[in-house]
């Protein structure tokens, strides 16, 4: 085999210069530009988010972006706060609708989500998803992971208490259930990562009754119940508050004034509090004598929202 | 990956797939002639250099069946980023004498998710082998300048002025070095394929030093290529 002129002028000098050049060159430029923006390199994620409430970081937890890439991989894009005037900023208080990460390549990315991490170091979303959106293309809008039909959501509550027997602390319960005994809430299915929590209001405390998924079954809890085996509650959510009473108040309770709210939780890692995607809101009325019907207000419009931009 | 850059990665694919039957058939064709036939066969003889066998010869033939110029079409794919396509033209000169070094002049465009990228380099092509066999191996080294122009999706224009963004269509000029290797694979005396991997860098006008400034335009690729 002829080599006369890459022998001639030797081959590793050349090899040499090829491997430098592989081994130094970059794959993409610090800053993005025209050329890899036509070739459909992004520079940062940008954000912007209307709604969300301020977080105590020690009881409420931390915001954190995340961004999914393909098969749902998380890339940890950074944690923001919400500041008095509902802006969205950085530790230092200083607006902020930007992010990126070098651990996935930007142009990837899926899909947007925020969570509240209770460690604010985490590096996988394991906290109540709060909004989330799919890229497409190229912007995504944010919106509660929760069906459309949220919104659509109604329902109504009766005062009674089934579980110490009938014409007994009438207005110490509510059940979502109507006169006939059939559910009273109409409601989208739950998700993998979000459920119903009911809680009411009450001389200043705010207590939750229980989790559920359906409106048709019971919920998960009647720890203030009395006889539920000599009087079962109803197969519907609610509570009576006749024993067991929380600190500061006596039961049974008359809860004529009351707002009972129906939110939504985190499945796993949720925190004591009642999350701010409240649902549906009743306000009980003064001088409940048992009996009433009140119907629920659907709060979901002014659930948090937001866009997400890959540019 | 977007609905735009499958497409353009399909249609790349789909043009180094035609690419190849194409070559086939345009071998079929140089075939076909008796001339043709014979002079791929002197070659492949001539260039054996082991023992002489009867009726062959030692010789050179009078035309050196490798250098001159040559014309050719590329179809590629970008390696790195969304894998975008791209197609071109190139114009090589090899030196007639031994063939092992050469020019080639390349012109192609490259269809991003997000634009267009055109480009020229300029290359010197340094082969093995032309005279030996029908493989032949070679390394390229060159520069060139490119030409980006960014093409903004719908949905970004409208979403960009609320974060203070204009939203800009931006352009860039700017130049590009390239080394890299591959083989060409003779289908004849005039007609041969390339397979060609090529390490493009493009120097952008990014904030940094000159290696922060770099782009990966990494290629893999095929040529036919006319010789005459």
């Amino acid at each position: 085999m002829k080599l006369n002129f890459v022998n001639s002028v030797s081959r590793r000098p050349l090899f040499a210069l090829m491997l430098i050049l592989i081994g130094a060159c970059n794959q993409t430029p610090t800053e993005i530009t025209s050329l890899p923006r036509a070739l459909g390199e992004v520079e940062a994620v940008r954000v912007n988010m209307d709604s969300l409430a301020p977080l105590d970081q020690t009881n409420e937890g931390t915001y954190v972006l995340w961004g999914l890439g393909e098969r749902n991989q998380a890339a940890r894009l950074g944690e923001f706060f919400i500041d008095a005037n509902g802006d969205v900023v950085d530790a230092n208080g200083t607006p902020v609708d930007t992010f990126t990460t070098s651990e996935v390549a930007l142009r990837t990315l899926q899909g947007i989500l925020v969570t509240i991490e209770t460690d604010p170091a985490s590096q996988s979303p394991t906290g109540m998803q709060i909004i989330s959106g799919t890229f497409i293309d190229r912007v995504a809008a944010l919106t509660v992971p929760i069906s459309s039909g949220i919104t659509a959501a109604t329902g109504s509550l009766r005062v009674f208490t089934p579980t110490d027997g009938p014409r007994t602390n009438e207005n110490s319960g509510f059940w979502m259930v109507d006169d006939a005994g059939a559910p009273a809430l109409n409601m989208p299915d739950t998700t993998a990562a979000l459920r119903y929590e009911t809680f009411i209001e009450i001389s200043a405390q705010n207590l939750n009754v229980g989790r559920f998924d359906v409106v048709d079954k019971r919920d998960d809890f009647c720890r203030f119940c009395a006889n539920i085996a000599a009087f079962p509650q109803p197969e519907r959510p609610g509570d009576d508050l006749l024993l067991n009473a929380t600190q500061g108040l006596v039961f049974p309770i008359d809860i004529s004034t009351a707002i009972v709210r129906i939110s939504l939780e985190a499945r796993s890692n949720d925190f004591a509090q009642q999350s701010q995607l409240i649902v549906l809101e009743a306000v009980l009325p003064a001088g409940l004598v048992g009996g009433e019907s009140v119907t629920f207000t659907n709060l979901a419009a002014s659930f948090p929202s937001g866009q997400a931009v890959l540019y | 990956m977007s609905m735009t850059s499958r497409l353009v990665t399909k249609s790349s694919l789909w043009a180094l797939v035609l690419l190849v039957p194409g070559t086939l058939l345009a071998q079929e064709v140089a075939g076909s002639g008796p001339a043709a036939a014979s002079s791929v066969g002197t070659a492949g003889l001539f260039l054996d250099p082991g023992p002489q066998q009867p009726g062959v010869s030692a010789e050179a033939p009078e035309r050196d069946s490798v250098g001159g110029f040559a014309v050719g079409v590329l179809a590629g794919v970008q390696l790195r980023g969304s894998a975008s396509g791209q197609f071109g033209l190139s114009l090589a000169w090899f030196k007639r004498s031994t063939s092992n070094v050469g020019i080639e002049l390349e012109s192609a465009f490259t269809r991003g998710p997000d634009g267009e990228v055109y480009h020229g380099l300029l290359s010197v092509i340094l082969q093995s082998g032309s005279r030996a066999t029908r493989m032949v191996p070679y390394l390229a080294l060159g520069g060139g300048v490119f030409h980006a122009r960014e093409k903004l999706r719908d949905s970004v224009r409208v979403a960009l002025p609320q974060f203070g963004i204009k939203p800009v269509e931006g352009t860039e000029t700017g130049g590009l070095i390239a080394f890299g290797f591959g083989v060409r694979y003779y289908l004849s005396e005039t007609l041969s394929f390339r397979a060609d991997y090529r390490e493009m860098r493009a120097i952008t006008t990014a904030d940094g030093s000159f290696f922060d400034r770099l782009h990966s335009m990494r290629r893999i690729g095929g040529v036919l290529m006319f010789q005459f």
